[in-house]
């Protein structure tokens, strides 16, 4: 149906680079996933049998329309909810509950606000039993990775926006998960704390073993941040595509005025575009639109 | 003090109300004029009644008898209806005997705030070997405020926090205390004597009735209030069951808890009067029946104004302590 903003053939560098990440053991496979909720006397399918798999040190992000049951994948992936149908295999073994071997970065601020900065980030190495002072060593590592030592002491309260999503980060990979689970955790930020964020958590990405399952619904941050992207659409959550990003990882980060990068976004909305139409369940009034070609000359 | 920072349209300083000091609805008065409001309000009532006690033409209803004069049934010192004593006088005067002389003067109910400071300065400083002792007396109230809510709390807080964090402990328990909570304490005084004695025992049980069952479900309700996304994040951190609760759920509630315990210490303290008359009378509330009965009425006064300093200011003291220990809730407001 979108055929005609197919995306661009992928170069061969690229190619390459999927080759590789594929080639990779996987690490998180999600097979026929149903989730079902009760619904006045009968039940809503909030989630109609999802598949997918994550390779080890993969980026993969999941858009698509708000209430299509994202944040519910996640939280099944993390064992906070359960499935009424399907798998969830992380390296292999069946999840059930929540795990050591996953962690997650939630979208509100979930530090511990009674614990100091660096307390919040040993919370979860004293719940795997270490030692205080192991515990201790470790979680300044994690905070100096994310730049923020010299706040060691502070309280939570105490830190902007975007420094307690980067405790939050470090509180997560701390425990050292095998696959890192964002669910939106920058769309409270302001838009260039939020930049700043994206380019904090691909270095941090790049520099450990982890593999990030990442949700947004901002279609440029999906584009600027992920190898692949799972488009899911609404009424039941479905998967739509999975799209693999056609471009490198250049060293100052992406950019999105790269051509690949433009043309995979055009695709992302005219996706999501098609089955908002199609089972539009919370449809706003669309916002008075004037085309810049009827105004006749452009601002200069 | 961050709205300076915002620039302002030209309109909209004029805009503002231009007697927006103390009596702008809604408007938080500023610190100073907020402290001066504080001590009148406590300034007001001891003004009123400081003019009801020595202002003569307020009130004074009776007639305080300064010489008896030839009317038997007078004694120097007693108060006389005014117009008993108006009658009396155009007796005396109409039979040729010596009227009786008096001063107005309110009920012995209604002491002078002088005669309550003095009363307050012997209590606090007691000469030796004078009298009952009031400080005494409140010292053995405190003592059965103390245990009772240390008993209570021992088992209370727990439950309380069990029955907000299980679910299933609080369908369990709270029907019946719900139900408990309804039977007046006072009610279980002559059960408590018989079985716990006439002295202190049966008192501390009815403190501890009184407050006990009030504590297990606005703790328990508290508990509830616990930031469910906080547990979730402690559980993706492999935080479990008991360990959750001590770990998670505790601290997170603290600052409530500490502030539900700081109101029940303030419940306990109303069944303690109750508490008291029971089995034999004792502490404050013996000390003030009895100097009733004496009709040593700034006694009295000076017995309620302690209770009242002492409750006040360990609330104020308890408030301060609070923001002293949990101060990460402070920064946040
Ligand atoms: N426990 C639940 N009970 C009822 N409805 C739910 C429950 N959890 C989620 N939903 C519904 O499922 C849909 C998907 O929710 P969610 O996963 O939060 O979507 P998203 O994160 O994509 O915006 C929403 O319509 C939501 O109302
Ligand atoms: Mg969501």
């Amino acid at each position: 149906m979108s055929g005609s903003l197919a995306l661009p053939e992928q170069s061969e560098d690229v190619r390459a680079r999927f080759a590789r990440i594929k080639a990779r053991e996987e690490i998180l496979q999600v097979r026929g996933l149903v989730k079902r909720v009760p619904s006045g006397s009968g039940e809503r399918t909030i989630l109609g049998g999802i598949d997918l798999v994550t390779h080890r040190r993969e980026f993969l992000c999941v858009v698509g329309p708000s209430g299509c049951g994202k944040s519910t994948l996640i939280r099944t992936i993390a064992g906070l909810e359960e499935a009424q149908g399907g798998d969830i295999l992380v390296t292999g073994r069946p999840v059930h509950g929540p795990g050591p071997d996953r962690a997650m970065v939630f979208q509100g601020y979930t530090l511990f606000p009674w614990l100091s900065v660096l307390r919040n980030v040993m919370f979860g190495l004293e719940m795997a039993g270490l030692p205080k002072a192991e515990a201790d060593r470790q979680a300044r590592q994690w905070l100096t990775l994310v730049g923020l030592e010299p706040y060691a002491d502070a309280y939570p309260a105490q830190l902007s926006g975007g420094m307690k999503q980067r405790v939050a980060i470090a509180r997560a990979l701390a425990i050292q998960p095998r696959i890192l689970l964002m669910d939106e955790p920058f769309s409270a930020l302001d838009a260039r704390t939020r930049a700043r964020m994206q380019a904090y958590l691909v270095d941090i990405w790049r520099k450990i073993d982890v593999t990030i399952l990442f949700i947004t619904h901002d279609l440029d941050e999906a584009v600027l941040l992920a190898d692949r992207i799972l488009v899911l659409k609404a009424n039941p959550g479905e998967v739509v595509e999975l799209m693999e990003v056609p471009a490198l990882r250049p060293p100052g980060g992406r950019s999105l005025d790269d051509p690949a990068l433009e043309a995979t976004l055009a695709r992302l909305e005219s996706l999501i575009h098609a089955h908002e139409q199609a089972g539009a369940e919370d449809d706003e009034p669309a916002p008075p639109v004037v085309k810049l070609d009827s105004v006749g000359h452009g601002v200069d | 003090m961050a709205e300076a920072a915002i620039p302002q349209p030209a309109g909209a300083r004029k805009s503002r109300p231009v007697s927006a000091g103390w009596f702008a609805v809604g408007r938080a008065p500023s610190p100073r004029a907020r402290l001066i409001l504080g001590v009148l309000s406590f300034l007001l009532p001891l003004a009123i009644w400081s003019a009801v006690s020595y202002l003569p033409f307020l009130w004074h209803p009776l007639i305080e008898i300064t010489d008896p004069g030839d009317v038997a049934y007078f004694e120097k010192g007693m108060r006389a209806p005014g117009d008993a004593f108006a009658a009396e006088v155009e007796a005396a005067k109409a039979g040729g005997q010596a009227p009786p002389q008096g001063v107005p003067a309110n009920p012995v109910y209604l002491p002078a705030p002088h005669e309550v400071a003095v009363a307050l300065w012997k209590a606090v400083f007691p000469a030796e070997g004078g009298g009952t002792s009031l400080l005494g007396a409140f010292w053995h109230s405190v003592q059965i405020i103390f245990w009772a809510f240390l008993i209570s709390s021992a088992v209370g807080v727990p439950l309380g926090v069990l029955c907000g964090a299980y679910s299933s402990i609080g369908r369990l328990t709270e029907p019946f205390v719900e139900f408990f909570r309804y039977l007046p304490a006072p009610a279980f005084g002559a059960l408590a004597v018989a079985v716990l004695g006439i002295y202190d025992g049966p008192k501390i049980a009815i403190v501890v009735i009184g407050t006990f069952f009030q504590q297990v479900l606005i703790i328990a309700a508290t508990t509830r209030r616990v930031e469910y996304a906080l547990l979730e994040a402690a559980q993706t951190l492999g935080a479990r069951n008991l360990r959750l609760v001590r770990r998670v759920v505790v601290p997170a509630i603290l600052p409530d808890l500490y502030n539900d315990q700081r109101i029940l210490l303030g419940w306990a303290w109303t069944y303690l009067i109750v508490a008291e008359l029971v089995g034999t009378s004792s502490g404050i509330t013996f000390f003030i029946t009895q100097q009733a009965r004496y009709q040593h009425f700034e006694n009295v006064y000076a017995a309620i104004l302690i209770l009242g300093v002492v409750g006040f200011g360990s609330d104020l003291l308890l408030a301060r302590l609070g923001r002293w220990l949990f101060p990460w809730k402070a920064t946040s407001a």
